[in-house]
């Protein structure tokens, strides 16, 4: 196994470090899980518990005392499918924008592929999302069996929402390295994107939705979240295949942001160790 | 490129390597002050590694000298594939173990165990090997007891001693090696050279880079010496370092100020001794008028520096230093400055001149040449003795009488 510079520097994303570096790929994603679960028995349980408190409290404002919820239904099963996608998607792209900086020590002093330290802290944030939704398909196909013909679709739907993941991670965590306050940035961005993202509420629901088709399309389509929360929503809760165009934003869009991501931080990598 | 045989597992193969960093001269760190910043931020370009040609063999153990900032840890680290070259080629082939630096892929807040694990990874090594491997690794390393404390608790020796025995058991063709070793205690050290020496019988190539000429000359067949990013010499070890000591004159060095502000290039140029008849000359009689000349250029104006010539004996004792302040070094001109003994201070032996030239405030060193020029000194004065012509004269009571006795 040889250090070939020159065929990092090409043009094109590779992919073949996959194949050499799998074994440390998984010793990262290992180590991931072990710092956050570290020192904590309940470990898994407590990364579960917020996101179920916040069922809850949605469940209590929206439907029980706002009575907002009427033509949804099962509102607790249809925040928590939301907050699986969103919960996955905010963590991972936080803690892998981090992760080059946080893990500057290991990137100065020793060589291997950049790429791997962000794809592992998005990796290991995939734990979460498995568990919420090993909890949510069992009891959403209890309430509801006909959700048993489309739930496996689910399959490929989070493998690509992984991918936009990766992809963003990849292209925030090389600038994070140039501008250290792009964490910053997102931390105040990620509020207001979570209340324009479908988690608590579906699109079609409002009154307005007719009259201003354009602005359900943008916010379905401007923001790349929104298909994968409406499409594992589909295919869990509603026992429906998402549409075409949701199905192809949701295969085109998350695998070019993982190859773009890519790009990008192949073509910085060598600088990486300069900056940190 | 000019590739006639491929590489083979073990080699390294530069041509026209060379290495450019951009140096910031204003920090912007910020989004924010890069968008509103209109110009670009000020940046030098430094050239750390220059056209450097280097052919390492299998089974050899080569050497890298030069002073701090000659491009010696760049070529290590551009070996180790943690920068890749500006300009030219360089093939590496074969698993290269690197001990460039004490901790060098570990995590802190990890155990020792499984920070072996991590660094086998990074290696490119398959967990189950680890397995298998993991006792002889920790064993090696004497770390039984704190194999599972996380390694921030570690003291520098246990890093190393660590870093050592996991380099040693990846396998690898190629072995980087940096000053790392002076840190463990003497029997570890015993232990390491002892085991690089095995490395060696079996086929493995070492790089090793020092400070310390005489570690390479010991451990080393052949050796480059780097000076300004430039392959000053290539050969034998024993030749290598011997011109590394011969070196007259030395060659600029890039002063960094301590506050992180890069001071002003100077060099020293040339420095001599010359006799009472203006020729140059390396030998004396004691007591014999002389002066030294000292040449300095300076690539940018220094407005004050501080000028010391020092005098060492063969045994590295200072014998005296001479301090001239307040010296203005024009850019791009040779400056003579002249330090004049009416009569050698210096007794019988060998004496080196050291010159040094820092900043006013002494915070920066501008420029070294240490060793600059070797003396010959030979007593003419039977009745005295040591390093120092102590010189004086005797009053004594007149024998006959008359004095005031």
């Amino acid at each position: 196994m040889a250090v070939n510079v020159e065929a990092r520097a090409a043009r094109l994303p590779q992919l073949g470090w996959v194949a050499g570096y799998g074994e440390l790929l998984r010793t990262l994603v290992r180590r991931e899980l072990r710092m956050r679960f570290k020192g904590s028995a309940l470990g898994l349980f407590w990364s579960l518990i917020y996101p179920l408190a916040m069922v809850g409290v949605y469940t209590l404002v929206f439907s029980v005392l706002w009575r907002a919820t009427g033509n949804i239904p099962h509102y607790p099963l249809f925040v928590l499918s939301g907050l699986a996608v969103w919960g996955f998607f905010q963590a991972g792209i936080q803690l892998g924008t981090t992760s080059l900086v946080a893990n500057g020590e290991l990137i100065k002093k020793v060589w291997f592929p950049r790429e791997l330290v962000p794809a592992s802290a998005v990796l290991a944030q995939t734990v979460t999302i498995g568990v919420m939704l090993g909890i949510l398909i069992p009891i959403a196909l209890i309430v509801e069996p006909a959700n048993a013909r489309t739930v496996a679709l689910v399959i490929p739907i989070v493998a690509a929402l992984i991918c936009l993941v990766l992809g963003l991670a990849w292209l925030l965590s090389v600038a994070n390295v140039f501008f250290r306050d792009v964490e910053h940035l997102l931390a105040v961005v990620f509020l207001p994107w979570f209340f324009l993202t479908p988690v608590l509420y579906a699109l079609d629901q409002f009154s307005a939705a007719h009259s201003h088709r354009w602005l359900i399309l943008l916010m379905r389509y401007g923001n790349p979240v929104t298909p994968y929360v409406e499409s594992v929503r589909a295919v869990v809760l509603q026992h429906t295949v998402p549409g075409a165009p949701l199905l192809v934003y949701v295969f085109v869009v998350g695998p070019a942001f993982a190859l773009l991501g890519l790009w990008v931080m192949q073509r910085y990598e060598d600088r990486l160790a300069i900056e940190l | 490129m000019s590739s006639d045989v491929a590489v083979q597992a073990g080699e390294i193969r530069a041509r026209g390597l060379g290495r450019m960093f951009k140096i910031r001269l204003t920090q912007t760190r910020s989004l924010k002050e890069t968008i509103l910043r209109r110009e670009l931020p000020k940046t030098r370009e430094l050239w750390a590694l220059e056209d450097v040609d280097l052919d390492i063999h299998r089974g050899e153990t080569f050497g890298i000298v030069g002073r701090n900032g000659s491009g010696k840890s760049t070529l290590l680290k551009l070996i180790a594939g943690i920068f890749s070259p500006s300009t030219g080629t360089l093939e590496v082939e074969g698993r290269v173990g690197s001990l460039i630096e004490i901790g060098a892929g570990f995590h802190p807040e990890f155990t020792g165990v499984e920070n072996v694990y991590l660094n086998a990874a990074i290696y490119g090594l398959k967990r189950s090997y680890v397995d298998e491997h993991l006792d002889e690794i920790i064993d090696f390393a004497e770390l039984e007891q704190f194999k599972d404390v996380p390694v921030r608790t570690y003291s520098s020796g246990m890093y190393m001693r660590l870093g050592f025995s996991v380099a040693m058991h990846i396998q690898p063709d190629i072995l980087l090696l940096d000053e790392v070793l002076a840190v463990g205690d003497e029997a570890f050290q015993q232990k390491c050279f002892g085991r690089l020496a095995d490395f060696k019988q079996a086929g493995g190539t070492i790089v090793f880079v020092s400070h310390d000429p005489r570690a390479v000359e010991r451990l080393c067949d052949r050796a480059i010496m780097l000076d300004a990013g430039h392959v000053l010499e290539e050969g034998p070890a024993t030749e290598v370092v011997s011109a590394y000591h011969r070196r007259v004159v030395s060659g600029p060095s890039e002063a960094v100020r301590r506050d992180g502000v890069a001071a002003a290039r100077c060099r020293v140029h040339e420095v001599r001794a010359i006799a009472v008849d203006g020729t140059p000359r390396d030998r004396f009689v004691e007591g014999e008028p002389m002066a030294l000349e000292v040449w300095l250029y300076a690539e940018e104006e220094v407005e004050d520096a501080s000028v010391t010539v020092g005098i060492r004996d063969a045994d590295a004792r200072p014998v005296g230093s001479q301090t001239l302040e307040g010296v203005r070094l024009p850019h791009g001109r040779l400056e003579r400055l002249r330090l004049n003994f009416p009569g050698l201070p210096m007794r019988e032996g060998r004496f080196f001149v050291d010159v040094g030239v820092t900043t006013a405030d002494r915070d920066a060193e501008l420029a070294l040449a240490e060793r600059a020029l070797e003396l010959s000194v030979f007593g003419s004065d039977a009745a005295g003795s040591g390093p120092i012509r102590l010189g004086g004269t005797w009053d004594v009571p007149h024998v006959d009488g008359t004095g005031d006795g």
